[in-house]
């Protein structure tokens, strides 16, 4: 026997396919207001789960982004104020010493020398400069002032530090017995000396300020970035002019340099020109045979300092260079990140409306033929 | 001989009208109740008279000529079998739909695809911008304004936290009420079906099928199906010896549709309970090993005598079928066995259907489930509930916290050097003057006593108030807390934590708690997570580096100076007492005019220091070996020591005071990027830390979003699963109806052509009777 199709029948097979029909037109109707993909974890875990890994990189990829912007903010006002400093320099500075060199008179050699002390003044000015609350070139410590005087002996401090630290000798070296009381001040002054050398040894290569710029950023263990993973946006004002002393103990300062310079001639005898020292008399109108000696001296390290200048600039000029290169990678980055998330998640309209106008279509046709259901039977027929 | 006698015919004619009225009156009905749901279609039974029999007397020419039709009842057309069927795919189907509706109201809590500014989620997207105001403070540090930034945005993420358990906790308070209602809904159902076995029972025993209080039964059973999967069975009850009746049986099934429990037997039926206490199981249970007892005692021991349970609290839900009762509470005995209906506790493993499903949803844990529950449910640690997810939300909340706040302070072993201690005793010292305290600790574990810090010995490392190191690696997070808030609000820092003006710079602290007024960090969860009032107050910010401020001492220095080369004219003829002075630096020798320059100094060296009234300075040779150097003997400016030169020489070395220069970091972030990089780092989530006892131990290993992304995913996927088992339950249990309304549905079709076909046969008896009038009428009237 056949099977008996009853009228509840077939209102609860239509029933459930209407409403079947219907959550699917709701379904495409969602997709085309939306335009999304999915519009809830559980339509496409897989989709959404990759939809939120993506957005955390674009996240990620903005403030990396971010952070390199105000970072090559930073690296143009430091290339501004290097670039005063070489460029003075190299006019003024330079003509200053060659003049002064070759001047024949004293009197002329004294107005150099102030030129040459407001010049290391200015240098001094320029690397003290700001970017926002930070001083550029304080390293990790940019709340305070990086470069000052001492009071007391006019020496150029950087974070308080001697720039010209280690320029004392040993008490051994000079000869000095132990056990006397000036071989003790010696030692003191040696160690004291050593222990500021060190201290800017650190602050010129070890002193970093680690910024995320999409390198990967990983420590190696708390408060230890490894540094290939983050960029070092430190710019110690100190490895820009230089420190310390070289085997002859003349300073590798440019600022002390100039400094010593513009003393030298700020010494010279302005009437004469010359004069004698123990009965012999000096060429050139220096205010001492030292002077002249040293000054000799440090003719050739002040073109020593320049060309280090030049190299500390050179350097923080490819840092800059590469602060942009890496600007633009992350900016296409993010524009693959936000290409991809739309892949992942945004309908394409033209399917996504075509699939809404199929199920209205069908939906609006199962509504017809609910018209049509309760047929007519045998008792419609009958008498 | 049939013979029916002159009017027989009439009763056979008289019977078929009948017949045939009685089968329109149930085709009528039929039709009338073709919408009621429920309805089975009725038939009516026509039986023929038949005399049987044979006559003793009997004769080839007789004939035997039945009397008719008799009407011997209405019965259903109704199979059994398909109600079985379909009623095992109710409880599936129920099942689903009571887990799809939980996971529902889930979803609407816990799913962040396409909310949110950007449609970044919400809590996910409070990540980002945490993480973004720390790269902001990272760049900029130092800077206050961007540590508060930084406070909002984990302020934010905090009330998003607490907003969302609350809605787990409204989700799961909701649910309750649910499960709640359908237990009484279940009981409900019972007592209906009771009251329709007695009804019908009565009915049967007078002879009537009761056929629409037995479609009001199985609407009934119907319902009773999608709430608990069920086994319904037929037997016959004696009433007498003579009376036997149909009595109705519904047993409670497992999920392999065997019978566990029973809930009807006829009039007596049991009513579904939640106990408020319960016998407490034994975590240790082996199956295997029954004599390891499931159950624990009021000593403690396993027993599997459940009189003998300790009782505990029913938080479970387990479920009981009461003691099977009728209207008057009497308790039924099986008549063949004898034994008494008593107190049934359901196993948590065996239910299915709509009600199991609600339980789940309110009681699973996944995978923090504990021992017992793994005894209760061998599956338990794969199902999840409201509770997993609760759970979970608090173990991030915790986590996160625990990670912030550690990268937020001192570890153990820089107390040693962070905090003043007494040199000699190693102990903590507080106050003005410096007193020593100690630190009492609150073990975790409360059967062990209070842990007393007194300091830190020689290396650092923690002791305690008899002086025995303390290994910190076996402190809690929570201990080692007690003993970081402690020094933070009693401690005094040492100078490398402080600056010139002897302020701390030492900012850190934890920055999440309970949100007391104490900043107490135990017990943090999902529901209490706050930013720290020490943060909120500024007492405490984002510390931005562990390294310490360096102080450098510039020690003094001793003037000194220089005579320059003494002028001595050594005259090698002179007589030998001949001699002439020397004066240096204010002091005077007389010398031999014959003796040379090095020889005079020497001996005025030894002179001026033997003086005692040389009490400032000390000579020497210079290294030149030509003049003389004075040295102080004290170290300092010349202000400081009140030293006066030496008359006629140079300052050769300048005495300078001792000079402190404290080195600062006040824009090294070395601990900010440290923080940023917990933010992405994974980290192992252990079921255990929330303080229970799960079994499972590392369930996850990822970043914070990563986890919380993880739980959507589980939802979602647990979601998507059930939706097609819902689906698909649907579809069966459709047809399973439509099979049971192919044979007990009522057609119009089916209905007209047994309209019409007894239409006829009442004609046709009509017809019969008017004949037979006829013939009467003719026989008695026109015969003579």
């Amino acid at each position: 026997m056949a099977m008996r199709v009853t009228t509840s029948m077939a209102m609860n097979t239509y029933r459930y396919n209407l409403q079947a029909s219907m959550v699917k037109t709701t379904n495409s109707r969602d997709k085309v207001l939306t335009q999304r993909n999915f519009n809830s974890y559980a339509e496409d875990p897989v989709s959404a789960t990759l939809a939120f890994r993506l957005r955390r990189s674009y996240y990620n990829n903005s403030n990396q982004i971010a952070n390199s912007k105000a970072l090559i903010g930073r690296y143009q006002s430091a290339w501004t104020a290097m670039g005063n400093i070489t460029t003075k320099l190299q006019e003024t500075s330079t003509d200053a010493v060659i003049r002064g060199a070759n001047q024949p008179t004293g009197a002329g050699r004294v107005a150099l020398g102030k030129v040459l002390s407001e010049m290391a003044d200015s240098v001094v000015e320029n690397l003290n400069i700001k970017y926002g609350d930070h001083f550029i070139f304080g390293g990790d410590d940019a709340l305070n002032v990086p470069f000052t005087w001492d009071e007391k002996t006019g020496d150029l401090l950087y974070r308080g530090v001697n720039v010209n630290a280690g320029g004392v000798k040993k008490p051994e070296d000079l000869g000095l017995n132990p056990g006397t009381a000036e071989y003790d001040a010696a030692l003191q002054a040696y160690e004291k000396d050593q222990s500021d050398l060190a201290k800017l040894e650190e602050f010129a290569k070890d002193d970093p300020v680690y910024i995320d710029l999409g390198m990967g950023f990983r420590e190696e263990s708390r408060g230890d970035m490894i540094s290939s993973t983050a960029f070092d946006s430190a710019l110690p004002g100190i490895s820009m002019i230089g420190f310390g002393v070289d085997k002859k103990g003349l300073p590798n300062n440019l600022v002390t340099v100039l400094k010593k310079m513009g003393q030298i001639f700020s010494r010279c005898d302005t009437d004469t020109g010359d004069y004698a020292d123990d009965g012999e008399t000096i060429k050139e109108a220096y205010a001492s045979d030292d002077d002249y000696k040293t000054m000799c001296e440090l003719l050739n390290k002040f073109k020593a300092c320049m060309s280090d200048v030049d190299n500390a600039y050179t350097e923080m000029d490819s840092k800059a260079t590469y602060l942009r290169t890496n600007l633009e990678r992350l900016e296409t980055e993010k524009v693959t990140l936000n290409e991809q998330i739309l892949d992942v998640e945004q309908v394409d309209l033209a399917d996504a409306i075509t699939s809404f106008s199929w199920d209205q279509f069908c939906y609006n046709s199962a509504l017809k033929v609910g018209n049509q259901l309760l047929s007519q039977s045998l008792l419609d027929y009958m008498g | 001989m049939a013979i029916i006698g002159t009017f027989g015919s009439f009763t056979a004619a008289r019977l078929g009208v009948y017949a045939s009225q009685a089968s329109l009156n149930v085709t009528g009905h039929n039709i009338a109740n073709i919408n009621t749901t429920g309805f089975t279609r009725q038939r009516m039974d026509l039986r023929s008279i038949y005399g049987g029999g044979v006559d003793r007397y009997a004769s080839q020419y007789s004939v035997n000529i039945g009397y008719g039709v008799l009407t011997e009842g209405v019965s259903q057309l109704r199979d059994p079998f398909i109600d079985i069927r379909y009623r095992t795919e109710q409880a599936g189907l129920g099942q689903n739909e009571y887990k799809l509706k939980g996971l529902d109201v889930l979803v609407s809590k816990l799913d962040e695809v396409g909310d949110g500014k950007g449609e970044f989620g919400v809590i996910e997207r409070q990540f980002n911008d945490l993480l973004q105001q720390l790269q902001n403070l990272s760049e900029k540090t130092g800077s206050q304004e961007y540590d508060t930034l930084v406070r909002g945005s984990a302020t934010t993420l905090t009330e998003l936290f607490r907003n969302y358990a609350e809605k787990l906790e409204e989700a799961r308070a909701n649910q309750e009420k649910e499960f709640n209602d359908n237990v009484d809904q279940v009981n409900t159902i019972l007592t209906n079906i009771r009251n329709l076995n007695e009804s019908i029972r009565k009915a049967n025993i007078c002879g009537d099928k009761a056929l629409e209080l037995r479609d009001e039964r199985n609407l009934q059973i119907d319902k009773l199906s999608k709430l608990m999967k069920i086994n319904v069975t037929y037997d016959m009850e004696r009433i007498d010896q003579y009376t036997e009746v149909e009595r109705l049986n519904i047993h409670l099934a497992d999920n392999q549709g065997r019978d566990v429990a029973e809930l009807v037997r006829g009039i007596y039926v049991g009513q579904v309970s939640v106990p408020e206490k319960i016998p407490e199981l034994n975590p240790d249970y082996d199956p295997a090993k029954p004599t390891t007892g499931k159950y624990i005692d009021a000593n403690g021991a396993g027993t599997n005598n459940v009189e003998d349970a300790r009782l505990v609290d029913n938080t479970t839900y387990q479920m009981q079928i009461d003691t099977l009762k009728n209207r008057w509470d009497k308790v039924f005995a099986d008549e063949k066995t004898g034994k008494v209906s008593t107190d049934f506790s359901i196993p948590d493993d065996v239910m299915v259907g709509g009600l199991q499903a609600m339980r789940e949803l309110l009681t699973e844990e996944g995978e923090f489930a504990s021992k017992t529950d793994l005894v209760m449910d061998p599956k338990a640690d794969i199902k999840r509930g409201i509770p997993y997810y609760q759970q979970s939300l608090d173990a991030l909340a915790r986590k996160f916290a625990q990670i912030m706040n550690e990268a937020n302070q001192f570890s153990m072993d820089q107390l040693g050097t962070a905090y003043e201690t007494d040199p000699m005793t190693g102990e903590f010292l507080t106050g003005d003057p410096l007193a020593p305290f100690t630190i009492t600790v609150k073990r975790d574990d409360t059967t062990q006593p209070d842990l007393i810090v007194k300091g830190v010995d020689a290396d650092g490392k923690l002791i305690d108030d008899q002086g025995n190191v303390i290994d910190d690696t076996t402190l809690s997070y929570n201990e080692k807390q007690q003993i970081l808030s402690a020094l933070a609000k009693d401690g005094v820092l040492t100078d490398k934590y402080r600056d010139g003006e002897g302020n701390p710079t030492y900012k850190g602290g934890p920055l999440f708690t309970i949100g007391d007024q104490g900043d107490s960090t135990k017990g943090i969860l999902a529901s209490n997570i706050a930013v720290s009032h020490a943060w909120s107050n500024r007492q405490i910010q984002i510390m931005n580096t562990l390294r310490p401020n360096e102080k450098v001492i510039a020690p003094p220095t001793t003037a000194q100076y220089d005579s320059g080369p003494v002028l001595w004219v050594q005259n090698p003829n002179a007589a030998p007492t001949d001699t002439q002075s020397l004066t240096i630096g204010g002091f005077t020798v007389i010398a031999g005019k014959n003796e040379s320059r090095e020889d005079v100094l020497n001996n005025f060296v030894t002179l001026y220091n033997n003086n005692a009234a040389n009490t400032e300075w000390t000579a020497s040779l210079n290294k030149d070996g030509d003049g003389i150097v004075f040295t102080a003997k004290q170290a300092g400016s010349l202000e400081t020591t009140g030293f006066t030169p030496p008359p006629g020489t140079d300052m050769k070395t300048e005495g300078l005071d001792e000079r402190e220069v404290t080195i600062t970091h006040t824009t090294a972030n070395d601990n900010i990027d440290h923080i940023i990089a917990q933010m992405g780092k994974k980290f192992d989530y252990n079921s255990n830390e929330l303080g229970g006892d799960a079994v499972t131990s590392d369930y996850f290993n990822g970043t914070f979003q990563e986890y919380f992304t993880n739980m959507s995913h589980i939802l979602a996927t647990d979601y998507e699963t059930t939706s097609i088992e819902l689906a698909n339950h649907e579809i069966q249990s459709l047809k399973e109806e439509n099979n049971r309304q192919s044979v007990s549905g009522v057609d119009l079709n089916d209905e007209a052509t047994n309209m019409m076909q007894f239409q006829k046969s009442y004609q046709a008896a009509c017809k019969l009777l008017t004949t037979l009038d006829s013939m009467l009428d003719t026989l008695i009237n026109r015969t003579i």
